[in-house]
């Protein structure tokens, strides 16, 4: 009888223990990751193993593409005294879109200063990054369902920054999250790198790490 | 004890099996043709239909401006007989000058097509390298090779050949499937 007790015992516990184990990874994989400061939340999303910065290299020409949490851009807009309303208002107003950064560069410089093989092609480019991108950036789903861009800023750095770095914004819509991936399309400006294509997955904008506000 | 030993083993032999077929797997050296997946890739198809209606309009533009010159220059030959001297050498030096010019031009589209013919096959290239990074990645293998045609791969068992395999993951995924 006790050597019954004892076999039972033996199956018994091993199998709550794993589910145990199960429900606890099942919760820690679902919550998002939370950070004290904006510095371990950069270091966090320039790793590229994390999944939230994505690099390529093609014919000599840089290109990265980093997803903006919510919280990054909130803590930009935050006072440091700020009310605990505040806070919400803010997260309620940038929790509504994407935010994407890509860098472009060549040889570690930006692409204005490399790319263009004379004026004309110079202005062309500047007036294409400033004006032209909405034509030249797409954000769609697997099935071609497109996320329409609602802005972007390109701000001129004249030579003074490494790479041309522009701030993409799409909307945060839950039915095409609802899909495995995102692919963030840029077309060939001029470079010939052909149309260069990153895949985003959802599941890492569902789970987007956040920061630790003090108020 | 005797009867926890039935299940260990079972354990022990999934794990054995497991670690065979993963092993297998990932020690398999493979490649792709990559020639048959440009030609079998749909986007090429769409791709180079977008880039010959591009180009068909740019030689268009050329065509309709030589077109225009070479009536010009048959208006000149028919009537030269009448011209005076100086009317003669001005007729000859603004033909000359419009003949450069439509050079220049033909020059201009004849780069621009090329570059265009460059972004669209760097385009499709893009597709394929990433696809066949992912597939590796996917499916663990450790290295896939390219075979071009041109030597890089002297011989290799038909079981080796992934081709079909990724022609069909990439056309898959390029029509939203």
């Amino acid at each position: 009888m006790q050597n019954l007790k004892a076999n039972k015992l033996f199956y018994v516990f091993p199998v709550r223990a794993g589910i145990l184990l199960f429900i606890a990874s099942a919760l820690f994989s679902c919550s998002s990751k939370k950070f004290d400061s904006k510095e371990a939340l950069w270091t966090y999303l320039k790793e590229k193993e994390n999944g939230y910065l994505q690099q390529k290299n093609i014919n000599g020409y840089d290109f990265s593409l980093l997803y903006k949490p919510t919280d990054l851009l909130v803590a930009q807009e935050l006072e440091e005294d700020a009310s605990k309303e505040r806070l919400n208002a803010l997260r309620e107003k940038y929790k509504k879109q994407l935010y994407f950064t890509l860098s472009m560069s060549r040889n570690g410089k930006e692409l204005l200063s490399t790319t263009p093989k004379n004026r004309q092609e110079f202005g062309a480019m500047v007036n294409q990054l400033a004006f032209g991108m909405r034509d030249k950036v797409h954000l769609f789903t697997q099935k071609k369902d497109t996320l329409a861009m609602l802005d972007y800023n390109s701000p001129r750095m004249y030579g003074m920054s490494q790479p041309t770095t522009i701030l993409f914004v799409f909307p945060r819509m839950d039915k095409y999250l609802r899909e495995e991936v995102l692919n963030f399309t840029i077309q060939d400006l001029g470079n010939y790198t052909g149309e260069v294509k990153f895949k985003i997955q959802t599941d890492k904008i569902k789970k987007e790490p956040g920061l630790k506000f003090q108020n | 004890m005797k009867k926890a030993s039935l299940p260990l083993a079972i354990i022990a032999i999934l794990i054995a099996l497991g670690s065979f077929f993963y092993n297998q797997n990932t020690s398999k050296l493979v490649y792709v043709d990559v020639n048959k997946l440009l030609d079998g890739y749909k986007r090429t198809k769409v791709v180079r239909a977008e880039f010959e209606a591009k180009a068909k309009t740019l030689k268009s533009n050329v065509d309709s401006l030589v077109a225009g010159w070479q009536k010009e220059l048959k208006l000149y030959e028919k009537e030269r007989a009448k011209m005076s001297k100086k009317e003669l050498a001005l007729t000859q030096e603004l033909l000359g000058n419009k003949q450069q010019q439509i050079n220049n031009y033909q020059q201009a589209i004849q780069q621009q097509v090329q570059e265009e013919d460059k972004k669209a096959t760097q385009t499709v290239i893009n597709d394929i390298n990433d696809f066949v990074k992912e597939y590796g990645k996917k499916n663990g293998y450790p290295i896939i090779f390219g075979a071009s045609g041109s030597g890089n791969i002297m011989y290799a068992d038909e079981k080796s050949d992934l081709t079909a395999k990724v022609l069909e993951g990439l056309n898959a995924e390029f029509e939203g499937k």
